[in-house]
């Protein structure tokens, strides 16, 4: 069954329909003190929905044919939805396709993962090293006449250093080969573990905490991206709830969502919905400017789709995401008599719906000495009431920031 | 899908010292209840292969389709060339098993009607609370049909089931927004999911009290664990540093200590696969080694590492049935299954006033740990301050954090009563469902807070 054939069974029964194909072949290899160990895979299924008497299935399988039996099936228990798929439209061009990427073979995997080894080596030991690629096609097709489809690729790679009793971590992602450095994602993990030795104790009445990029994206990423979640706003589960046009934040800071930036982890042209994509303003200058839509809580709301509508798999439905985040401020963001944090542990675990977080530090440094344990607690809301920033922004895995210093985290030893 | 006999033909053309291949089958059933509207229903099967050979190395292959798998396997096989010929696997005996884990109530037995019907009576008794802003009720089952052989002659077939339900609030309180979360699930049918109302009161009663819970107080002082948060801790700050591949690459602080005094001496830790019904239950693990219940810790005595049979063959130890993979497209690694501590003798009461002050932290939101500097860092759901060996105020957003070798050695007293709570692990982009079984405890801990 081709996906013209699956529209044409559903409209068929009835029903408008929208097919979702993902095909991926990914590639991994990995180095540890264990082995070197490679993994390749191929993987392609469908998601199908079908709407009928504004009730919606969902079906999902590796044969097309059986999504759509399933998808038909299950839209008879579902209650109404204020679902309508997309029109057609055209899609901005993206970069997002990196021959190189499709074209590389075992042995140039190898030696690009081995040149973040031995820049690691210089400082500390690698103790795990991992780069992958792959080379993705996504189609969306639907019964109103949307044909989309787009071929991307990624890189990815992670190293995990060890020194005496400390450790460090660095990773990079994007989809060209060009936009990932290897050797300074291994010298970034080893210069960490190395310079994270002999730690000592949290320092007392610490006032100043200085976040770098990888930490700022991490806290954004979990904590804050979700209240900008059109669903979140509509079902009371977001603090940025009917705050649209207020000064929410301070001045030093704002925040795009940018899925146009050229070859970075978040980069395309439609959403899998197959909405358009662009970039848009969320906080300009402090003031709440826009959230982040799917079809359904556009709708909903009586607006257009942001497309931000992303599905984690071909067997998920779409759930709204960010695509790239790109936070510009100002204020400077000076280390003196701060703790200088590189990076959270477990920031998954912060409250997402009030923004409340108490997080175990990595690789914090005070008065350039390393600090083996130090918490920092607060919230993201009044963190970034009162924060700066610096400028020595960093793209990190689809999120471009620069660091953030504040004055309102709570510092534990 | 492949007959074994297509799997053993296609094993017997590999020119290699070991090749094995895994199949996954799961038809499963997706029921997101959003505010009480059946929005999201969703209903598929997952299917593919993987095939793992060893050569000089590892070289690991999946695939949806079976004519995809040769083409990946090409890759896979010359990568596998490139590698130190470090591995040697250790020795089990092939087991041949075809079997069936049968539930109870079969989800099957239900029709989608009937089932959405389970996810009201959830909704329901969650939205009458007044405060509550927003209830997801969430559902799920799968039938897995997972086969395995290898070169070695193993095969293996078993089909289980799975049943899991959670249940997610959202209370509000002018602009104050909190929320709470319970679950339920296991490789069983739908009686493992109880009283649902139950457990979506419990949320409720939760995100509501977080509302008026007061800002916790942080430093070095005496905690008491509940339950649940004893199980995140012995899974996530015991359980993780004995997973041998973190031993072998020098990322565990338990590195070394095999035989070695740990914990206080009161406690014991297992790693057990075999209880029927429970979130981490299997008969056999994604290398065909059949499950059997371990001691990590006994009596304060470091005894094992966990295993696949790699890391059991770099370290001359015996695989004990720990390899497993979230699916096809994974490869096994060494986890953890069901963590269980053994219970104490000590009730609630006499914890409290042996604390005397201190806090009382409940349940976890999640966690991370540092499995090679051996500190841990999680977020309890809940709290409330000890003061006088009594509860008093509820406290929220309080983490606990501290070195876990030093935490296990400060425990003083022992719950006499365990629970059972199921969980998702993840490590190395893979999730696993895992259970942790585990009593109350009192010991002395870091506490991170805002007051």
């Amino acid at each position: 069954m081709t996906p013209a054939g699956a529209l044409q069974r559903i409209s068929e029964q009835g029903f408008e329909g929208e097919v979702y194909v993902l095909e991926c072949m990914r590639f991994r290899l990995e180095y540890s003190a264990m082995e070197l160990r490679a993994d390749a895979g191929y993987e392609r299924g469908f998601g199908v929905r079908v709407l009928g008497g504004g009730r919606l299935g969902f079906g999902y399988s590796t044969h097309l044919e059986t999504a759509v039996e399933r998808a038909l099936e299950i839209a008879r228990c579902s209650a109404k939805a204020e679902l309508e798929f997309a029109a057609p439209e055209s899609y901005p061009e993206a970069k997002v396709y990196d021959r190189s990427v499709e074209a590389l073979d075992v042995e140039q995997g190898r030696e690009l993962l081995m040149q973040a080894v031995h820049a690691c080596s210089e400082h500390a030991t690698p103790t795990q090293a991992s780069m992958s690629w792959a080379c993705t096609r996504r189609e969306v097709y639907n019964t109103s006449g949307v044909e989309a489809e787009q071929r991307s690729t990624e890189v990815g790679v992670h190293v995990m250093a060890v020194a005496g009793n400390a450790s460090g971590i660095h990773f990079a992602s994007a989809r060209s080969l060009g936009k990932v450095s290897f050797a300074e994602v291994g010298r970034r993990a080893g210069w960490l573990a190395k310079s994270s030795k002999n730690a000592s104790g949290a320092p007392e009445r610490v006032e100043s905490v200085v976040l770098k990029p990888v930490a700022v994206a991490e806290l954004l990423e979990h904590v804050l991206v979700p209240a900008f979640s059109a669903e979140n706003v509509q079902r009371g589960r977001s603090m940025l709830a009917s705050k649209l046009g207020e000064q929410v934040f301070c001045e030093n800071f704002s925040l795009y969502d940018d899925p146009t930036l050229p070859f970075s982890a978040g980069s395309c042209s439609f959403d899998d919905e197959g909405v358009a994509t662009k970039r848009k303003a969320l906080v300009e200058r402090g003031v709440l400017r826009a959230y982040l839509h799917s079809l359904l809580t556009a709708r909903r709301a009586g607006e257009s789709s942001t497309g931000n509508a992303f599905r984690s798999s071909y067997a998920s439905q779409p759930e709204i995401d960010a695509t790239n985040l790109v936070v510009s401020g100002g204020g400077g963001a000076e280390e003196d008599g701060a703790l200088v944090v590189h990076g959270l542990i477990g920031a998954h675990t912060a409250n997402v719906v009030s923004g409340d977080f108490s997080l175990e530090t990595r690789n914090a440094f005070y008065d350039g000495t390393p600090v083996r344990k130090a918490i920092i607690a607060g919230n993201v809301y009044e963190m970034l009431s009162t924060a700066s920033f610096g400028s020595d922004a960093e793209e990190v895995a689809g999120v471009l920031t620069p660091s953030m210093r504040t004055e309102s985290l709570r510092v534990t030893g | 899908m492949l007959t074994v006999d297509e799997f053993q033909d296609i094993l017997s053309q590999l020119k290699v010292r070991f090749a094995d291949l895994r199949m996954h089958r799961t038809q499963s059933t997706t029921f997101v209840l959003k505010d009480g509207r059946a929005e999201e229903l969703s209903t598929g099967v997952h299917q593919g292969i993987s095939l793992r050979v060893l050569d000089r190395c590892w070289g690991f292959a999946y695939s949806t389709t079976t004519e995809k798998l040769r083409e990946m396997l090409a890759y896979a096989a010359r990568a596998a060339a490139l590698g130190e010929g470090k591995v040697s696997l250790a020795e089990v005996s092939p087991k041949s098993y075809r079997g069936e884990v049968k539930a109870k109530q079969s989800p099957a037995s239900l029709g989608s009607e009937e089932k959405l019907e389970i996810l009201m009576r959830a909704h329901s008794a969650a939205e009458e609370h007044e405060g509550v802003a927003s209830v997801t009720v969430s559902y799920h089952d799968a039938m897995v049909e997972f086969r395995y052989c290898s070169t070695e002659g193993a095969e293996i077939e078993v089909r289980y089931p799975w049943v899991s339900l959670q249940v997610q609030v959202v209370a509000r309180d002018g602009g104050e927004l909190q929320h709470a979360q319970e679950r339920a699930g296991g490789v069983a049918g739908l009686e493992v999911l109880g009283d649902v109302e139950e457990l979506a009161e419990r949320a409720c009663e939760r995100a509501l009290r977080l509302l008026r819970a007061k800002h916790s107080p942080a430093g070095r002082m005496k905690v008491v664990m509940d339950p649940k948060l004893t199980g995140v801790f012995i899974h996530e700050a015991l359980g993780h540093a004995a997973e041998a591949d973190h031993v072998l690459r020098g990322e565990s602080v338990l590195a070394g200590m095999l035989g070695s005094t740990i914990a206080a001496e009161q406690v014991s830790i297992y790693d057990d696969p075999c209880i029927e019904g429970s979130p981490g239950y299997y008969l056999y693990d994604a290398e065909g080694v059949a499950a059997r219940r371990k001691a990590l810790v006994e009596r304060g005595v470091l005894r094992a590492y966990l295993h696949t049979r790699e890391t059991a063959g770099a370290m001359k130890q015996e695989a004990e049935g720990n390899a497993r993979a979230q699916g096809y497209a994974f490869p096994p690694l060494p986890r953890m299954s069901n963590t269980c501590m053994q219970a104490g003798d000590a009730e609630l009461e006499e914890m409290l006033e042996c604390a005397r002050r201190g806090v009382y932290l409940c349940g976890s939101r999640g966690g991370e740990v540092d499995t090679a500097r051996g500190v841990f860092q999680f977020s309890a759901e809940e709290g409330f301050l000890i003061e006088g060996g009594e509860l008093t105020t509820p406290l929220r957003d309080v983490s606990l954090s501290g070195e876990t070798l030093e935490i296990l050695r400060r425990i003083e007293l022992i719950g006499r009563r365990r629970e059972m709570h199921p969980g998702y692990c993840g490590k190395d982009g893979q999730l696993v469902p895992v259970g942790d079984l585990a009593p109350a405890l009192l010991t002395t801990a870091n506490v991170g807070g805002r007051v």
